[in-house]
């Protein structure tokens, strides 16, 4: 088990996640990810007026290195878990 | 007036009571502090008390196999939990626990059903207010399958901060998670969100709602119809 963190990003405005999630490796946490990204965009019409689709997911390890990247419109909400 | 009934009063329900009908419960009523997570029925069990939040949020929740547990309706000082038991032994259908620690007053199930059973007045407020949870949860079943995450947190924290009556809801980011059915990542990531634009301010275990008027606006239309839609009680 290791520690993830999921921080979102537009360019513009970065979402940090401080608290992190324990997952067995890359693939739990990739699949966490895709999750998230599922849940915040699902009904697509965004969190406070916004489109969700220029925002990125950056999964990053305990010391801030990004271990990967992914673009929210690359994720389909019909590939729920 | 005695500080103990003023304490009663606080809940909205009791506040509404005729005179006469509140000096019958009156004897019956204790006022009782409880802690957060103190469950207070299992699916199944009997109804053995009634609880009227003076403070505090109790929450109605299924319990799914794997453990998993899901918002059915949450009571706060206008509402009672296990209501039906005035009509009769009841059994729970939910799990029934303390969301928010707070003071509550509690009735014996029996005593509660022989004052209702010779209070028309009584038995129509109990009535109408089991009508009440059936549209939220109603409500709250299209809301799960046709709002998306942020508008639920924020319709789930204004109907929290009006039940309450505070701003400053304690509720953690792995319970709101739990209650609104995703990762608690995500809710990180909203919380986040609303707090860069000054809609809210978090700390670990406790959330404060700094501008309504927006918070609203960022809601689902659910917590407009579940506000307009409180059939408050006339003095039984």
């Amino acid at each position: 088990m290791a520690m993830f963190y999921f921080d979102v990003h537009d360019g513009d405005r970065v979402l940090k996640d401080d608290d992190g999630t324990d997952l067995a490796d890359i693939d739990a946490a990739r699949a966490h990810a895709v999750v998230v990204v599922q849940e915040l965009m699902f009904r697509r019409d965004g969190m406070l007026e916004r489109d969700w689709s220029e925002w990125k997911m950056s999964i990053h390890d305990g010391e801030g290195g990004e271990l990967l990247r992914f673009n929210f419109s690359d994720v389909s909400p019909r590939e729920t878990s | 007036m005695d500080a103990r009934l003023e304490n009663h009063r606080d809940n909205r329900l009791l506040a509404a009571l005729a005179p006469k009908t509140f000096d019958l419960m009156r004897p019956n009523l204790r006022s009782i502090s409880l802690k957060q997570s103190h469950e207070l029925y299992e699916p199944g069990d009997d109804i053995d008390q009634i609880y009227f939040p003076q403070s505090g949020l109790l929450s109605l929740l299924i319990v799914t196999k794997d453990g998993r547990f899901f918002e059915t309706s949450t009571v706060g000082r206008d509402g009672a939990v296990g209501l039906q038991a005035g009509l009769g032994p009841r059994c729970s259908l939910t799990r029934a626990n303390v969301q928010i620690a707070g003071q509550f007053s509690v009735i014996r199930a029996d005593r509660f059903a022989t004052i209702v059973q010779d209070n028309p007045a009584l038995r129509d407020v109990i009535s109408r207010y089991i009508e009440l949870l059936w549209a939220e949860a109603q409500q709250i079943a299209a809301c799960n399958a046709g709002h998306d995450a942020s508008e639920r947190l924020c319709r789930w924290l204004l109907q929290c901060a009006d039940r309450i009556g505070s701003d400053t809801v304690a509720l953690t980011q792995d319970f709101l998670a739990q209650m609104l059915g995703v990762r608690r990542t995500t809710v990180t990531l909203l919380a986040k969100s609303l707090q860069d634009e000054g809609v809210i301010k978090y700390r670990r275990g406790r959330i404060q709602i700094l501008d309504r008027e927006r918070l609203k606006r960022c809601a689902c239309e659910c917590y407009q119809v579940m506000q307009t839609g409180r059939l408050y009680p006339q003095a039984a």
